[in-house]
């Protein structure tokens, strides 16, 4: 048998444990000592895996589209996961993974270059906002994971129909969908929500509440200054200058979009994605008949401290949240008493905070306030 | 190991397409000086000898680059393949 490789390492050492445990070959302590290097493999294969499916993430955010247009097997499937698994959208399935189901539906959406593991709350990988909303509130959690580098209006195409599927799958009439967005989630979200009013989907008419944890609506400055740096080097007459640039726009569609938030395929398709700071968004107001929430952090306690003025949490600032432009067709009009700031918490915290999901229960527990007229 | 697939076919298009956008740069750079040289009329013809020998082996260099990148793909590819035969083989031999 092989041995070289790492990969044919742990079984050749569980079979040859269990041989010389049987046999009596080795002495008790040197037993001991293989039992323990066993454990450790594991727990190393454990840790490589949970790296690996970082590194995976981070690929699709920055290369994704790429990867996606080029069969590479790298590149994420959408799906619903269910602890690390793709979860297949079938009744006999959704019965088996949630037993306990009720009516009321979850669907929770991670951000750029990450996977549903972005929920889990530090030091408690079971805890997160869906599993504990199920425990609360008796919501049945959906983890979506998707490939964040491609344009968000096709991500949310593609969870307009992915929540088509699950709606023919789930084994008892929906009453209630909710979503629980960090990031980009929240403009996918929005995207295929548009999708489905277009397409007047049954699923659209269940949404009543959506979450929006650090969304860049109007766009992201990063993204901002990565389009503005590539620009600008580009257009230095020396060729060492301009591949500088060129590698800076080799960034995904999916970033590019955050540029100044595009949910739907009419805000980029047919243009130039790498002109100076050129917005091309179209009007795309909050879905009527659903509350919309909006949850923000920055980086001081200090609210008007200049770094969390400049900054907000650090990748998002608050009137990009809150969806507040100066040209007021691109204004969302958030409610204030539905928006909540918390003070030294960055962007990526928001995803996993006790204290965040004080607040989305609190706001889960509230009566529905707008009525359904548009549509049902 | 489809994942290790990918990654592999990732490397070796950055590599491949690093090379070709390095290689342009570098071809630029070099031909400068020679384009300058080339305006005076005396300089012209031997400066072009040089210039040719010099994109040559430019691009020669950078082919090789790229056809190692090529091969070596290739071989990763072929290792990775007979490995999933393997593991896939082993299960089944293991039940008999």
């Amino acid at each position: 048998m092989n041995t070289s490789g790492p990969s044919n390492l742990q079984p050749d050492l569980s079979s040859k444990t269990a041989f010389v445990q049987d046999s009596g070959f080795l002495k008790p302590q040197a037993q001991t000592s293989l039992i323990l290097w066993k454990k450790r493999l594991r727990a190393a294969g454990k840790s490589l895996q949970k790296g690996a499916n970082v590194g995976v993430g981070i690929l699709n955010g920055v290369v994704g589209d790429y990867l996606h247009h080029h069969d590479n097997p790298l590149a994420v499937r959408m799906g619903f996961y269910f602890k690390g698994k793709p979860l297949p959208l079938t009744p006999d399935a959704l019965r088996s993974v949630y037993p306990h189901m009720t009516s009321k539906i979850c669907v929770i959406i991670h951000g750029l270059v990450c996977d549903e593991t972005i929920w889990n709350f530090p030091g408690s990988p079971q805890t997160n906002y869906g599993a504990l909303l199920q425990r609360d509130l008796g919501y049945t959690p959906f983890y979506l994971r998707y490939n964040t580098g491609r344009h968000i209006s096709e991500n949310g195409r593609n969870l307009f129909e992915l929540m088509g599927e699950l709606m023919a799958a789930f084994p008892m009439p929906v009453r209630e969908i909710i979503f629980i967005t960090h990031s980009m989630g929240g403009l996918v979200t929005r995207s295929a929500c548009d999708y489905g009013l277009r397409a007047d989907a049954a699923w659209v008419k269940k949404v009543r509440k959506l979450f929006y944890l650090g969304s860049p609506h109007l766009g992201a400055p990063l993204e901002k200054l990565a389009n503005a740096a590539a620009f600008v080097l580009k257009k230095f007459p020396r060729p060492y200058i301009k591949i500088i640039g060129d590698a800076i726009n080799v960034r995904s569609s999916g970033i590019k979009d955050l540029r100044f938030g595009y949910v739907t395929d009419a805000d980029w398709a047919g243009r130039d994605p790498d002109l100076f700071l050129k917005n091309t968004k179209n009007r795309l107001p909050l879905m009527e008949g659903a509350s919309h929430y909006v949850i923000t952090g920055r980086l001081t306690e200090n609210p008007m401290h200049p770094v969390s003025r400049w900054f907000g949490d650090a990748l998002v600032r608050k009137p990009s949240a809150l969806g507040r432009s100066r040209r007021m067709e691109h204004s969302l009009g958030f409610p204030p008493c539905h928006h909540r700031e918390y003070p030294a918490m960055g962007h990526m915290k928001l995803a996993h905070s006790p204290e965040v999901y004080d607040q989305i229960r609190e706001w889960c527990e509230q009566p529905i306030i707008h009525e359904r007229h548009i549509h049902e | 190991m489809s994942k290790l697939k990918g990654l592999a076919q990732l490397v070796q298009d950055a590599v491949d397409k690093s090379a070709t956008a390095i290689e342009d740069v570098h071809l630029t750079v070099a031909n400068e000086p020679l384009n300058i040289l080339k305006k005076i009329p005396a300089l012209k013809s031997p400066v072009s000898g040089i210039q040719k020998i010099i994109n040559l082996t430019i691009t020669s260099m950078y082919e090789i680059i790229r056809t190692v990148n090529r091969e070596t793909g290739n071989m990763v590819k072929l290792v990775l393949e007979k490995a999933e035969k393997l593991a896939h083989d082993e299960p089944q031999d293991e039940k008999r």
